[in-house]
Parts: structure tokens; C-alpha cells; sequence
């Protein structure tokens, strides 16, 4: 009987200490000047108007904390015990903003310390367009040759959720360990995608309308496997760069690992007929990053010249690379491309970098074709590795380059894409601790100015803080994946139904 | 009870020895009103003295023989509320069992309460074998024999035990059998609780120990016995480790120079606790260098190396490989505190702030884990507590000056990159210097002897006086400029030559008309028995090092022959 009371008296009292403060203004709230710590920082800041709730975290110690964020005509309230953790109704924060889209929520915490309330300055959240409903990306750890449990997930950013699109093996087992990467789709459309197979059960899978296939894009006519894609906006070609890439670790420097090309090819892919054609093939020049204009009718890359190359074979620049890779500089490249006849321009210079000393990767056109997006960093490729690297903008209309002065820190900024109606750009960013790549959304308004950039919300805002890997290549897409993760299991274990691509020597 | 069984027992125990007669009668007496005194003996008979003496020795054999090596397991452990975090555990088979049971391994966080915990459930696991077998009273304990089996399975798994594995297991194998033989015991009780059971008399204190007893005792020596002679190094690198957490290098010495034969792993931390008191040059030659063969689970490819590499490169001043070798493992084998550690240190060494606090806020997500995030979060922002710190002001006063890639050097790198050093700082001269000693490679020690013998002309290490001797043989510029040194040693290493000889010249009567297979046999067999005939006198000399140990031409990698490839 004494046991039964025990249970519950346990029961109610783990339900009253579940519940956390009743959210409610403190009406006694003393103002005060110092900012409320919070984590993220979210702070004056424009907002997607179908984002996810903004949770946050405050840091500024108290006891108990309230949240009120104000829009036009409404109101909602978040609580916190101790932990400051304030989240938000999902139902009540879209209302909100729906409420008030185009316009200014002022956001209000209040803090518990020392037995009294104190209200912290206020901020902004500006209400801006809607950005694409899906963000994908890979989760895996900021590492260096070796690799696990990693995957492809897709995040809803209406709301916390994110469903796998493809996890590798979870145990470890050596027949079967494979890698996978450069998640890509066709004009931020989910119906046609592919990603890279590494290790075991290799090869390209190719989704197309819900078919799934699995290529073998190795060819002796192509430098190397396939790496960067770039989808034409409305055919079904791929252009990729093929690179043979290498990488060395700092004995001494904070930026610990440098990723380096001896060898990069432009390949043109025809997914309908699986035949391969190189599109630029030197060996003096780097070419790589190859991206499309949304109309089709241009192919931006990155290319870099390295005169000590030429004549040289696979061996001695793969040797030569680790002296000479803080001296090579990538600028950028267009040539415009004839649908009908399939054929390309010359190359035009389109941004001068290693003449300022500077070198430029990932180049991605906004969808109304006017801003070239390229990250710069001050040498190489593969800026997520330094800490130089920044977000740049060229207005292909003025020829002006500019710095996104806003949405750029003080440490790696870099990988990004536009959302389909041009207004946000998802990046990857190491700010928050120069290791852990965070994927950073920012506004970038019709007038080509970009805002501060914030951290993708969480549902546990402390989650990012927890997390130990890095999320890599985040792209847009309006729609879901079609397909499901076991499908596509399905389609990379079959080895055997793995198709072979046609090397063509002509396009 | 019915009169009847009343009126057996009693028989029973009238016929039975003479102490027992007396206890027996004692016991009657004591039930008719008999004073107090005359029941201990009944009382001492009754207690369960097999599983008294067995918890004992289980106790003794977690806490004192192999506790080292459940601390350590203790310290691989990484468990948090956050499904989040746990996702890499969660998502393999048997994740949420494991999930559980790292809880579990939460005890050993203090030793003696896990060991008290763990030797419980080995005891109970004892009891409820006893009771399902149904044995006599004076058989009781013999069921010891499941659990000895279960920490002979631990034994076997050597530094597999928590080293790439999953690390509960020391505490969800024992629990697990002890709910099978719970439920088997219950099963039992269910189907034969009408059955009539058969009274059984208590018997006297010392007989009661006997068989079972006894068999504890003979599988505790047996476990003992096993882990002291084959496990030594197991327990002793698991100790280094612990003992490397809390800075204490004197231990790990002491550890280390008791070794009979050490593995690398000793080896590694003998040196790096050297490097730390400022002993390199004049101990490390102290311990013999004769690594036997361990036997390690196939992962990676990096199974013995990968055991010391992090804390070897660390302590070597090579945060950055630390840090690289911490992820590795991290990457491979999920979060691991002991690694999630060192890349804190790391983080906070290199001036990581943001990182440090990042690593320091995940250890803290961890019960029981708070002494250490608050020891080391004020030296995120207060440097100059970092250089009080005296293990990590040594770690800053080796760090590299050379602005290279860790591919430029023989792996392993705290090796590789000491060897290889051109430029570094004074304590990197004696780091630098001993790496090439212990490499044998006396042309790239040249100029480290050099400096190193003018900088310390009158306390020049007996190894440093040796090496310089061997090297001296090839350079006139080094007899030129030691003359007094070169002529001293001469004497020392002709002794040593002396004393060499006559097994040397047996060898070489073994050669002659074999094979060149049969003469690389020989040569292992006796560079055997050299060691054996010189040690005794030489250990300690460099001559003897170089000689006759760390023989193996293949177990250093040649720079850039690890290619990388990009995730």
C-alpha cells in the first residue's frame, strides 16, 4: 500500500516539475541595458516568412526566462526553466508570420536573476519572402581521409524535421563501406538528383522521375571519377568536373588540412544516352566548379593555370603539389553553350582573382541570371579548409564584385546556393567554432544587398552546440525526394545492375 | 513442517560429524531456550561463506588485478540523454541494449563502487547457478565457474576490451546472464515450488568452504595468474592512460620499468612520461625494447599504433596530429571520451577558443564529468594558466616551428617528425636527438650529437656519449671534435664486444651451409638469445640498443606512403 502512494506521489511530482514556467509576461520587469545572451543569434535579422520556429537558447544566466515576440497585431510567449531554452508553438510562430509578412516582429526577454524580473533590450526579426521548403546536405565529421556513418538528409525548413535520403552502412564492415557525396538536382527540382558512390558498390546513382540507376562514370578518355556536377537547368545533361585530388595535413597551422587538385578536367555528361565527352582537357590548367546560367545558355567554372604542369605526368604534379599549392589561384570562366548544336564559346575571364591575389571556387548564378555567388579565398580550391574564404558577388549586369560584407565572419564562409527565387542563400559556415560546418541562411534582397546571416533553427537550439558532425554542400530544393532511402540501398548494393557510360569523343 | 521432517532433520543432524553434532545440538538446545553463547557457531555455519569468500575474491580481482583496465573502459565511455549524440550508437544493432548498459558503465567511474557493483553481480550470477543446478550446501560456489568464465572472456579480449569496442559490454554481459539465470532460477521455483524439497543440515565454518570455496579460490588464481603473465601489458597500458589523465609520469615510469617484456604502447608512454620529468636521454634506454606481438581486432589498419598514437603525438608537441589522430578515432568508433579529451586539450593548446568551449560543453553533457570541464574552461580564455600548467607548458615548448605537412614525415609522426626535425627549440633538441638514436639513423643524428655534446660538455648522458661513439665511426668531424669522448667510449664499446662474442661467433658457426631462409630463422632465434645473454649487464647502454633490439626494418613508413583521399 506505503508502495503504491510512493509511485504516485513519484508520478505527479516528475509531472509537476516537467512542466516548465507558465509563459506569461512578468508585468514587474525591471528594463535594462545589457542584451540577453542567446544562442543562436538571432538577432535583427530577416527571416524566411515559412521558417521554422527560432528557438532559442539564452546564455546570460537566470532562473527563468520569457520570450515575447510581437508582431502587428498578435503576440506569442515562449518559457524557460533554468536551461533557457525558449521554444516556440509551431502552430502560433507560422501564424505569426504569416501575420506579418513584409514586415518587423519585435522580439522581448525577460530574465530571472537574483529574484527579480529584468526585460532585455529588444530586437528585430524582419519578415522577408518564403524560401524553399527542402534543404539537403551531408552529415559527416569535419575529418580528414577517414570516414563512417555518414548520409544525405533532407530538412524540412518549415519544421524540424529531417528524414534520411541515404545513410551508409551504420556497423562497420569492410566489404560493404562506402562513402557517399555531391548530392545535386536539376534546377531545385527533386525529380531528377544524383550523388556519388565511394569504396564499395561505387558509381554514380542517377534518379530520374523515380528510376533509379547506378553508372560507372570511370572511363581511360577521363582523368578521373566524376566529382562536381552541374545540371543544365532544362536538358538532361550534367556537366562535371573530374579531379584528381589529394590532401595534406598542417604540422603546425590552424587550418589543419589542405585539399589540393594536380589534375582537373570539365567533362559533359548526356545522362539520356550515358555517354561522356571531355569538355576541357589540359594539363596545365585546373578546371573544375562548373555551374550553369539558370537559361542554359552559358557555363560558368573555375579554371587555374599552372605553367610548371604542362608536359607533366600524373606522378610529378601529384609530388610538386605540396610545394606549390599556396600558388594556385583559380579564376573565373563562362562560355556560352548553343542548346541546339551543342557546342561552347571560348572561355571568357569572367573575375580576374589571381591577379589580386586571391582565388575563386563554387560559382552559382542567382535564377534571374543577373549575380554571379562565388566563394574567394586567398589560395586553392577548397575553402572550407580556409579560413580566408569569404562570399562574393559579381553583378553580371555592372561588372561590380563585392563582398557579401553582411553575411560574411570572421572565419570560413563558403559552399552556397540560391533559393529558387533568388532572395536567400544557404552557405556553409565554421563561424561558430572554425570546425563544425553550419549551414547559414542569409537575405540577399532584389536591390543585391545582403543581411546578416543566422544559423538553421533547431527545435533543441543546443543541438548545434552537441553535434559533432559538419553539414556539408547544402542545396535547395522545393520538393522532397521521391525516393526512399531503402530504394536507393536497393539500387547501390546491386553491383551488378551498374551500368557502364560510353566515352564519346565528340559532343 | 510436519512432525516427521522435524523428527529427519534431527536424525539428520545427530548422525552427522562431530563439530556439526555440537552445532546441531547447539541448535536444538538454542531453540529449547539454551543461552545465547552456544548459537554462534549455528549463526557462523549459516552464513553463506562460499559466496562470502567468492564475492571476496572477485572484489579483489576487479579492484586490484584488472581494475585498472575497467577504469579504463570507464574513461572510453561516452553516454548522454540526447538522441542526437547517441545517434552514432543508437543507429547500430543492439544500440539501444548498448545504450543502457553504458549507463550501467557509468559505476566504474569510481572504481571501487563498480568493482563492488560488478563482483555483486558475478557473486549473485554464483547464487542463482547454485540454486538452478540445485546443489548441496558444501557445493555451493562451484557455479564460480561461469563467472570466472566471464571475466576469462575479458581477459581474452585483452586492450579489445574498451579499445575499438563497444566498452559496456564488461557490464551488460554479466547483468545479461545474471537476468537469464534469474528468470531461469524463477521458472524453476514456479514449476517445482509443490515439489517437497530436501532439507539440507548447515554445516560448520570450515567445511562449509569446501569444494566450492575452494573452486574460487583456484579460478581467482587461475584469472590471476592469466592477467599477470599474459595481460601485463594490457593492465599496464591501461594504467598509463589513467594515469596520463591526472599528470602523473612518476607512476607511469614506475609502471613502465616493471614491464617484462613491454609492448609499444608501454614503451610509447615510458617516453612520453620521460619527456615530461626531462629523463629522455638518460632512462629511455632503460627498458627493453623487445615488443612482442599483440593481438588486436582487425578495424583499420591502425590497430596497435592507434592505441598511443593521440597521447604520443600530443606529448610530442604535435597538437595538430593529436588532434587528427582523436578524430580518426572519433570518426571510426564513434565519440569516445578519452579521445573527446584530448581534443579539448587540443583545441586549447592551439587557441581554439570557440572549439575548446565546443568540446568542453559535449565532455560536460557526460555524468560526472564536471571536474574536468571546470579545470580546464578558465584556461580558454587565461593562457598564462595554461603555461603554469606544467604538462602542457611542455607540450607548448616542443611545438613545431617548421611550417610543413605532416606527410613531409616518417610516419609515425612523433617519430617521423622528430627524425626529420632541422629547426626547432631546445627541447625539441632532445626530443629531436632521441628520435634519431632510437631510429639507429646516426648520419641524421650528426648534427643533434653535436650540438647537444657542446651545449652539455660536462653531464653528457652515457646514451648520448655511446651514440656519439657509433656516429663518430663515420665522421671525423665528430672524433675531431670529442676526442675525449671517442677515446672513453672505446673502452666501454670494446667490452661490450667482448661480452658479445662468443654468442655472436656461435651464430655465425649456426650459418654455415644454411640457406638464406634458414639463416633469417636463426638470426630471430638468436637475437634471442644475445638479448638474454647481454641484458642483464647492458640494459640501459645504447650499445645494447642498438644492437640488439628493435630490430624490425619494417615498422617505420616511409614519408608520402600514406596517400590521402578526400571524404
Amino acid at each position: 500500500m506505503k508502495l503504491k502512494y510512493f509511485f504516485i506521489g513519484l508520478v505527479v511530482a516528475s509531472a509537476l516539475t516537467a512542466c516548465g514556467s507558465d509563459a506569461a509576461i512578468p508585468s514587474d520587469a525591471t528594463p535594462t541595458d545589457e542584451a540577453a545572451e542567446i544562442y543562436p543569434d538571432y538577432r535583427d535579422i530577416y527571416i524566411p516568412s515559412n521558417i521554422a520556429p527560432l528557438n532559442i537558447q539564452v546564455t546570460s544566466g537566470g532562473d527563468e526566462f520569457v520570450a515575447a515576440i510581437k508582431g502587428k497585431s498578435s503576440e506569442i510567449l515562449a518559457a524557460a526553466t533554468e536551461d533557457g531554452k525558449l521554444k516556440f508553438d509551431s502552430t502560433e510562430w507560422h501564424a505569426l508570420l504569416a501575420d506579418n509578412q513584409n514586415g518587423t516582429l519585435e522580439v522581448t526577454i525577460y530574465s530571472h536573476r537574483d529574484g527579480k524580473w529584468l526585460q532585455h533590450p529588444a530586437y528585430a526579426l524582419h519578415v522577408a519572402e518564403p524560401i524553399d521548403r527542402y534543404l539537403s546536405y551531408r552529415l559527416i565529421e569535419p575529418s580528414y581521409e577517414i570516414y563512417r556513418q555518414l548520409g544525405l538528409y533532407q530538412r524540412d525548413l518549415e519544421t524540424f524535421s529531417e528524414k534520411p535520403i541515404y545513410e551508409n552502412n551504420r556497423s562497420y564492415d569492410s566489404l560493404n563501406n562506402h562513402c557517399v557525396n555531391c548530392h545535386n538536382y536539376q534546377n531545385y527540382d527533386t525529380k531528377r538528383m544524383l550523388f556519388h558512390v565511394r569504396a564499395s558498390h561505387g558509381g554514380t546513382v542517377f534518379v530520374d522521375n523515380g528510376k533509379i540507376k547506378k553508372l560507372n562514370m570511370n572511363s581511360d578518355s577521363i582523368l578521373s571519377s566524376s566529382v562536381y556536377p552541374a545540371w543544365h537547368p532544362k536538358r538532361n545533361w550534367v556537366v562535371f568536373s573530374t579531379n584528381q585530388t589529394g590532401q595534406a595535413f598542417h604540422i603546425s597551422k590552424k587550418e589543419k588540412i589542405e585539399v589540393m587538385d594536380f589534375g582537373s578536367d570539365l567533362i559533359f555528361f548526356d545522362a539520356d544516352a550515358a555517354t561522356s565527352t571531355n569538355l576541357m582537357k589540359t594539363d596545365d590548367h585546373l578546371e573544375t566548379f562548373p555551374c550553369w546560367a539558370p537559361d542554359g545558355k552559358k557555363l560558368y567554372y573555375c579554371s587555374a593555370y599552372v605553367r610548371w604542369f604542362a608536359g607533366r605526368d600524373t606522378k610529378a604534379r601529384e609530388n610538386a603539389i605540396t610545394v606549390v599549392y599556396d600558388s594556385i589561384r583559380y579564376n573565373v570562366y563562362s562560355m556560352t553553350f548553343d542548346e541546339q548544336t551543342r557546342t561552347f564559346g571560348e572561355p571568357v575571364l569572367e573575375y580576374d582573382c589571381a591577379s589580386l591575389g586571391k582565388s575563386a571556387s563554387v560559382p552559382r548564378v542567382s535564377p534571374d541570371g543577373r549575380y554571379l555567388l562565388f566563394t574567394l579565398g586567398d589560395f586553392g580550391q577548397f575553402h572550407i579548409w580556409h579560413k580566408s574564404s569569404d562570399l562574393y558577388v559579381k553583378d553580371l549586369q555592372t561588372g561590380e564584385v563585392y563582398p557579401l560584407t553582411n553575411a560574411n565572419s570572421n572565419d570560413v564562409d563558403s559552399y552556397h546556393t540560391w533559393s529558387s527565387n533568388g532572395r536567400w542563400i544557404v552557405f556553409s559556415s565554421r563561424r561558430d567554432d572554425g570546425s563544425y560546418t553550419r549551414p547559414y541562411i542569409a537575405y540577399f534582397d532584389k536591390d543585391g544587398h545582403d543581411h546578416k546571416a543566422f544559423l538553421l533553427p533547431q527545435e533543441d537550439p543546443e543541438q548545434n552546440l552537441l553535434l559533432l558532425k559538419s553539414y556539408n554542400v547544402p542545396e535547395l530544393t522545393r520538393s522532397a525526394v521521391p525516393v526512399t532511402p531503402e530504394q536507393l540501398k536497393e539500387a547501390i548494393y546491386d553491383d551488378s545492375a551498374t551500368g557502364k557510360i560510353t566515352y564519346k569523343s565528340k559532343l | 513442517m510436519s512432525k516427521k521432517k522435524r523428527n529427519d532433520v534431527v536424525n539428520a543432524s545427530s548422525s552427522a560429524q562431530p563439530a556439526s553434532r555440537s552445532a546441531a545440538a547447539a541448535s536444538t538446545s538454542a531453540s529449547a531456550g539454551a543461552p545465547a553463547a552456544a548459537a554462534k557457531p549455528g549463526r557462523l555455519a549459516r552464513l553463506p561463506w562460499n559466496y562470502i569468500v567468492t564475492f571476496i575474491l572477485f572484489w579483489i580481482f576487479c579492484y586490484c588485478i584488472y581494475g585498472d583496465v575497467f577504469a579504463r573502459s570507464a574513461e572510453a565511455n561516452f553516454i548522454t540523454t540526447s538522441d542526437t549524440q547517441m545517434k552514432f550508437l543508437l543507429d547500430k544493432s543492439w544500440g539501444n541494449v548498448y545504450w543502457f548498459s553504458r549507463w550501467g558503465l557509468l559505476v566504474f567511474d569510481n572504481l571501487l563502487l563498480g568493482s563492488v557493483l560488478l563482483s555483486l553481480v558475478l557473486t549473485f550470477i554464483v547464487v542463482l547457478a547454485d540454486r538452478l543446478l540445485g546443489l548441496p550446501k558444501r557445493w555451493c560456489g562451484t557455479s564460480a565457474l561461469i563467472s570466472a568464465a566471464i571475466l576469462g572472456w575479458m581477459l581474452s579480449r585483452g586492450t579489445n576490451l574498451y579499445y575499438k569496442s563497444e566498452p559496456s559490454l564488461i557490464v551488460l554481459i554479466p547483468v545479461l546472464v545474471l537476468v537469464v539465470l534469474a528468470v531461469l532460477v524463477l521458472v524453476k521455483w514456479v514449476v517445482l515450488r509443490k515439489q517437497p524439497r530436501k532439507a539440507q543440515a548447515p554445516v560448520g565454518v570450515f567445511r562449509g568452504l569446501f569444494p566450492g570455496a575452494v573452486v574460487a579460490i583456484v579460478l581467482f588464481a587461475g584469472l590471476t595468474f592469466y592477467a599477470l603473465k599474459w595481460n601485463e601489458n594490457v593492465i599496464l597500458t591501461a594504467r598509463m592512460q589513467n594515469r596520463t589523465l591526472v599528470a602523473d609520469w612518476q607512476g607511469i615510469i614506475d609502471d613502465a620499468t616493471s614491464a617484462k617484456r613491454p609492448s609499444r604502447a608501454v614503451a610509447a608512454y615510458y617516453a612520453m612520461a620521460l619527456v615530461q620529468t626531462n629523463q629522455l636521454l638518460e632512462r629511455l634506454f632503460d627498458l627493453p625494447f623487445d615488443f612482442p606481438d599483440l593481438e588486436l581486432d582487425k578495424r583499420d589498419g591502425n590497430e596497435e599504433y592507434g592505441i598511443f598514437l593521440t597521447d604520443a603525438s600530443l606529448y610530442a608537441g604535435l597538437v595538430n596530429v593529436a588532434y587528427r589522430c582523436g578524430m580518426d578515432h572519433t570518426v571510426v568508433n564513434g565519440p569516445n571520451l578519452y579521445y573527446l579529451k584530448c581534443m579539448a586539450l587540443c583545441a586549447i593548446l592551439n587557441e581554439e577558443h570557440e572549439l575548446a568551449r565546443k568540446y568542453l560543453h559535449v565532455i560536460g553533457s557526460v555524468p560526472f564529468e564536471q571536474d574536468f570541464v571546470e579545470k580546464y574552461t578558465p584556461m580558454i580564455e587565461d593562457r598564462e594558466l595554461v603555461k603554469n600548467t606544467p604538462e602542457l607548458s611542455c607540450i607548448l615548448g616542443l611545438a613545431p616551428l617548421e611550417q610543413r605537412f605532416e606527410q613531409n614525415y616518417v610516419s609515425p609522426a612523433f617519430l617521423g617528425y622528430n627524425a626529420g626535425l632541422n629547426t626547432g627549440s631546445d627541447p625539441s633538441l632532445v626530443t629531436a636527438l632521441t628520435a634519431c638514436i632510437y631510429s639507429k639513423d646516426l648520419v641524421r643524428c650528426e648534427p643533434h650529437l653535436s650540438i647537444y655534446a657542446q651545449r652539455h660538455p660536462n653531464n653528457l648522458p652515457p646514451v648520448v656519449q655511446q651514440a656519439l661513439f657509433l656516429a663518430s665511426r663515420n665522421s671525423p668531424t665528430l672524433a675531431q671534435s670529442f676526442p675525449d669522448i671517442v677515446r672513453n667510449q672505446q673502452t666501454v664499446h670494446a667490452a661490450f664486444i667482448m661480452a658479445a662474442t662468443p654468442i655472436v661467433e656461435e651464430r655465425a658457426r649456426a650459418f654455415e651451409g644454411k640457406s638464406d631462409k634458414e639463416r633469417e630463422e636463426i638470426r630471430q632465434e638468436y637475437n634471442a638469445k644475445i638479448r638474454a645473454a647481454l641484458r642483464d649487464d647492458w640494459i640501459g647502454s645504447y650499445y645494447y640498443y642498438y644492437y640488439c633490439e628493435n630490430n624490425d626494418r619494417n615498422q617505420v613508413k616511409p614519408a608520402g606512403s600514406s596517400k590521402s583521399a578526400v571524404n
